[in-house]
């Protein structure tokens, strides 16, 4: 009955944490550029091939694409396809994202709205608009005509769902996730880069309504074993009394 | 043949299931879990019961999807209470024969 009562209550702590996690991406549904988690389970086995009941694992990133939706940003980016925008924050710091909503700061640069700025592209003053092409290239517009002052480039990863989440859709590369790569967007089969549109949350209400209500359920069902299993030792105990 | 040696097995049993039952339960988000299921054989000392690992659900593999592990929470719910009504009445039995017994056993000694 230990095992019993053991393997449910581990049932219940691990649809908890599922619990925690799915709400965690509920959260951000609307955030541009958040990518939701999935916790990952799995058994404990004891010696002998006995099951012990189950463990979470932790979540992992699942980097599906998102929807693309128009926007009316004055520099919103959106990226179709897989890659990474590459920001450096006020400490120098490379972060990567998909999250492409910039807008054009006093010294030129991209800026997103937590002041990390896009690397390598820096926008004259005396530009009139600019304009980026799918292959990254952006094309700006000065009083005597139209020049390419640069080219967006993306970063991809050997192992993307092994990098760190660090504030809600920004991402710090670690040792398991590898170094980045430099990927230029715009081939065949490559990423493209879509200019006035950005990249919605790839987390889906429904869906994740539909989750908690199996975590839920599941939750439920290792509680009835808990209170199974205490009734089971209640009866076993009553065998004293004849 | 011992009546309390035999139902007593039944409790034992009885427990196996409910140990199957909730180890199924707790691993019904588990990817590629194996479900396990308790058997019962009659032998001359009673019921004995044995776990068995299912084989792993086979089938194509799609991405973005993960295989169900062929866990069914109703059938395991409905095994969890059954378990616990066949270890209630296992035990009553257990009761009822050690009470005639204490019954022959006064019997004996008024005469």
């Amino acid at each position: 009955m230990d095992r019993a009562l053991f393997a449910a209550a581990s049932g219940m702590a691990a649809q908890q944490q599922n619990l925690d996690t799915i709400a965690d991406n509920l959260a951000n549904a609307g955030v541009v550029g958040y990518k939701g988690s999935a916790q990952r389970f799995a058994e404990l086995v004891a010696p002998g091939e006995r099951g012990l009941g189950t463990v979470a694992l932790g979540a992992h990133v699942l980097f599906a694409q998102g929807k693309l939706a128009r926007s009316p940003g004055p520099f919103d980016l959106a990226i179709d396809g897989p890659g990474f925008f590459t920001l450096v924050d006020e400490h120098g710091r490379h972060l990567y994202t998909r999250d492409g909503q910039f807008a054009r700061s006093a010294d030129g640069t991209l800026r997103n709205a937590r002041d990390a700025r896009l690397e390598g592209i820096r926008i004259p003053s005396d530009a009139l608009s600019a304009t980026v092409m799918p292959d990254g290239k952006v094309r700006v517009t000065f009083a005597n005509g139209t020049r390419t002052i640069g080219q967006i480039r993306l970063a991809e990863f050997p192992a993307p769902d092994r990098l760190r989440a660090v504030d809600g859709a920004l991402f710090e590369a670690t040792r398991e996730s590898g170094k980045p790569r430099e990927i230029v967007p715009g081939s065949d089969n490559g990423p493209k880069l879509r200019f006035g549109m950005l990249e919605e949350s790839n987390v889906t209400i429904i869906e994740a309504m539909m989750q908690i209500l199996a975590a839920q359920r599941a939750y439920e069902a290792n509680a009835k074993g808990v209170q199974a299993a205490d009734e089971m030792l209640r009866i076993a105990n009553n065998l004293q009394r004849g | 043949m011992d009546g309390i040696a035999w139902a007593g097995s039944a409790m034992v049993a009885a427990r196996t299931r409910l140990e199957v039952a909730t180890e199924n339960l707790a691993n019904v988000s588990t990817e590629g879990f194996r479900r396990v299921v308790a058997r019962g054989f009659l032998t001359p000392l009673g019921v004995s019961i044995v776990e068995q690992r299912m084989a792993r659900q086979g089938g194509a593999v799609h991405s973005g999807t993960l295989a169900t592990n062929g866990v069914n929470a109703i059938a395991e719910m409905i095994d969890v209470l059954a378990a616990e009504r066949s270890f209630e009445s296992a035990q009553k039995v257990v009761s009822t024969i050690d009470k005639s017994r204490e019954k022959a056993a006064q019997a004996a000694h008024v005469a």
